[in-house]
């Protein structure tokens, strides 16, 4: 059977297969943002939760250095601003690299430093203008000064006012370019900045672990107290906060959820070919079948046609037996005479009844089973033996191949398979032409080819000329090729039908050479 | 021929038409006829009178043709005999019949060739 099942399977893909696998791809891509976003939000929740705790952490910082500065503020009251008291209980704050601390007094409105450590504060001098504003919305829980420059350098205030119009203020230097060490501690895995004001304006940054830059990544803000300020505390996390699982999860989700995507097409794909495979078979066999049927039936009618062909055939031998030998019996009354009209009925006479005969020994020879008896046979004899019986008709040249081959075949089948094809060669060319006889001796078969130069073969009738009673003559019984083809059959040969090149019919019966089959 | 040496000649057929005009045919050219309609009757006749040639169809009843062979397989000719059928005798056919059947004859036989094999049988 023809592998091709009908044209084979289209190499396009399926339309089903597709949006199978777009429908998987499209719920994948769907859970996937579904996970993200929980991933994210979880991320976004533990990051703000971290934030909130710095900011307690910050508050509770703030509040100590608050109650510190209040003390220094009472034990200067109680002392009257005893300078050595003062000395002695700031120096653990001036420690601290250049961190200075003083006790301001308001005089008129302004306030003026009375008492003054470390490098920025001078005993007499009214407080700079940031820290100025700070100390009279200060109160007594710490409060802070923006971030001011005092030349290169940057500095926060800090300060709470011990009693009415006595602040105590702590001067820092900040450096927020430099990035902070935060590297161990609960908050190690965040990044963090601090600003001194509601929002993060660049230059009110405290410190920040990674310097001016922005904390990169999705980040939290919390404000934080700080007196009647609030500070801003931003956190951004340095690896994920959730696990790496976590957050893996909705891409291993995609990539898995893809890779089926494509599973699910191609499985649909295998599926709709095969079964467009196995409904090709299908439909193949239905075809077969229905060949097989045909062809069934169309033997069955012919046979039937056949037997009676044949009884008819038996049938008219008889009478036509009498009538052939009162014919010659009638001529042998008439004995010699001069009548050339009578001569010319009974000439006539006997053309007609020799075709009825040669008609009923066609029929017969048509449905006459019999085997092929296998001889060594000279073909170039058969070949002439035939030409002899039915000579070529004027005007037609015979041309013989060479023919002095000895082949296994039923003498009797060949010699009427041979008169049959070459009587119809003679016929295909009624104005003359040129017949050709001659064999091929293949590896298999054994080829014998009669070729006329008449007008050829309509390729339409091809295969029914070689049917009982097909003929395109307006003469002639339809029974020669079908003896033919019976012929070659008992053989176990094939018949070929073709138009040459040069015009004009070839016949070539093919027989094997092995022949055994056959063989009685 | 000679008209004062009859050659004897046993035409079975059961179809008359054949029959009696091979008969006349062969009449005609000189030959002395006896008609049988059917294998039994020829068998008969055979019995009767030493027949130079049978012509004997296949197909005949009471008896067919290759069993009136079969019954003259034993006796030592004469007659010779030639076989005539509207059907091939087959090869197996052949091959039994061969040592008895001088000639096999084909249905509708022409006038002439009938003459020219009944005067080769008869001269054999």
């Amino acid at each position: 059977m023809g592998g091709g099942a009908n044209g084979g399977p289209s190499r396009i893909v399926k339309p089903i297969s597709v949006v199978a696998a777009v429908v998987v791809a499209i719920l994948v891509v769907a859970s996937f943002a579904f996970l993200h976003h929980d991933v994210a939000s979880q991320e976004q929740s533990l990051l703000q939760s971290d934030d909130t705790q710095l900011s307690l952490v910050l508050d509770e910082a703030v509040s100590g250095l608050g109650t510190s500065l209040t003390s220094l503020g009472e034990v200067m009251a109680i002392t009257h601003d005893s300078p050595s008291l003062f000395a002695s209980a700031s120096k653990s704050i001036v420690a601290s690299a250049g961190t200075s601390i003083a006790l301001a007094k308001s005089t008129s409105g302004r306030y003026m430093v009375v008492l003054a450590a470390g490098p920025n504060f001078t005993v007499g001098q009214p407080l700079s203008a940031p820290l100025a504003s700070a100390a009279t919305t200060a109160g007594s829980k710490l409060s802070s000064s923006h971030v001011f420059s005092i030349g290169a350098r940057r500095y926060l205030g800090l300060l709470v006012t011990s009693s009415p119009g006595t602040a105590v203020v702590q001067l820092s230097p900040i450096t927020p370019s430099t990035p902070s060490t935060f590297n161990s501690g609960p908050y190690s895995q965040l990044n963090f900045s601090l600003y001194a004001s509601a929002t993060a304006t660049p230059s009110q940054l405290v410190l920040s672990t990674v310097g001016l830059r922005q904390l990169p990544g999705p980040t939290a803000h919390t404000l934080a107290s700080v007196g009647s300020d609030k500070w801003l505390t931003v956190v951004s996390a340095k690896s994920s906060l959730v696990g790496g699982a976590t957050t893996g999860a909705p891409w291993i989700v995609l990539a898995a959820g893809l890779l089926i995507a494509v599973l699910i097409g191609a499985t649909s794909e295998i599926l709709a070919r095969r079964r467009d495979y196995a409904e090709a078979i299908a439909a193949e066999r239905t075809v077969e079948l229905q060949t097989a049927q045909a062809a069934l039936i169309r033997r069955e009618r012919l046979s039937a046609v056949g037997e009676m062909a044949t009884v008819i055939g038996h049938e008219l031998r008889n009478p036509l037996g009498a009538a052939i030998n009162l014919l010659f019996l009638a001529r042998n009354r008439l004995g010699d005479h001069d009548d050339p009209e009578l001569d010319g009925y009974l000439d006539r006479l006997e053309r007609e009844t020799n075709r009825a005969a040669s008609l009923c020994e066609d029929l017969t020879a048509y449905m006459r089973e019999r085997e092929a008896v296998l001889l060594p046979v000279e073909l170039g004899v058969v070949v002439a033996e035939v030409l002899e019986s039915t000579p070529p008709p004027p005007r037609v040249n015979v041309q013989l191949g060479n023919l002095d081959v000895e082949l296994q075949a039923d003498r009797a089948q060949l010699v009427q398979m041979l008169t049959n094809l070459i009587a119809n060669a003679f016929q295909a060319m009624p104005e003359g032409g040129t017949l050709r006889v001659y064999a091929k001796e293949k590896e298999e078969v054994f080829a014998i080819a009669v070729q006329d130069s008449g007008s050829g073969i309509d390729p339409a009738v091809t295969d029914r000329l070689v049917e009982p009673f097909f003929t395109t003559k307006a003469v002639g019984t339809g029974l020669g090729l079908a003896i033919v083809k019976r012929f070659v059959d008992a053989h176990n040969g094939t018949i070929s039908i073709e138009n040459a090149p040069t015009g004009g019919a070839i016949f070539t019966i093919y027989l094997p050479r092995g022949n055994s089959e056959a063989t009685p | 021929m000679s008209t004062d040496v009859k050659i004897l000649v046993l035409v079975a057929d059961d179809n008359e038409g054949i029959r009696d005009t091979t008969a006349a045919i062969l009449r005609a050219v000189g030959y002395t006829v006896t008609e049988a309609p059917d294998g039994q009757v020829a068998l008969e006749e055979i019995a009767k009178v030493t027949y130079d040639v049978v012509l004997l169809d296949v197909q005949m009843p009471v008896q067919d043709g290759i069993s009136v062979v079969e019954a003259l397989m034993a006796e030592s000719p004469p007659p010779v005999i030639m076989m005539v059928s509207a059907y091939d005798f087959d090869a197996d056919t052949r091959a039994h019949l061969n040592r008895r059947v001088f000639k096999y004859l084909k249905k509708p036989v022409p006038p002439n060739e009938l003459i020219e094999a009944v005067g080769l049988a008869a001269a054999y």
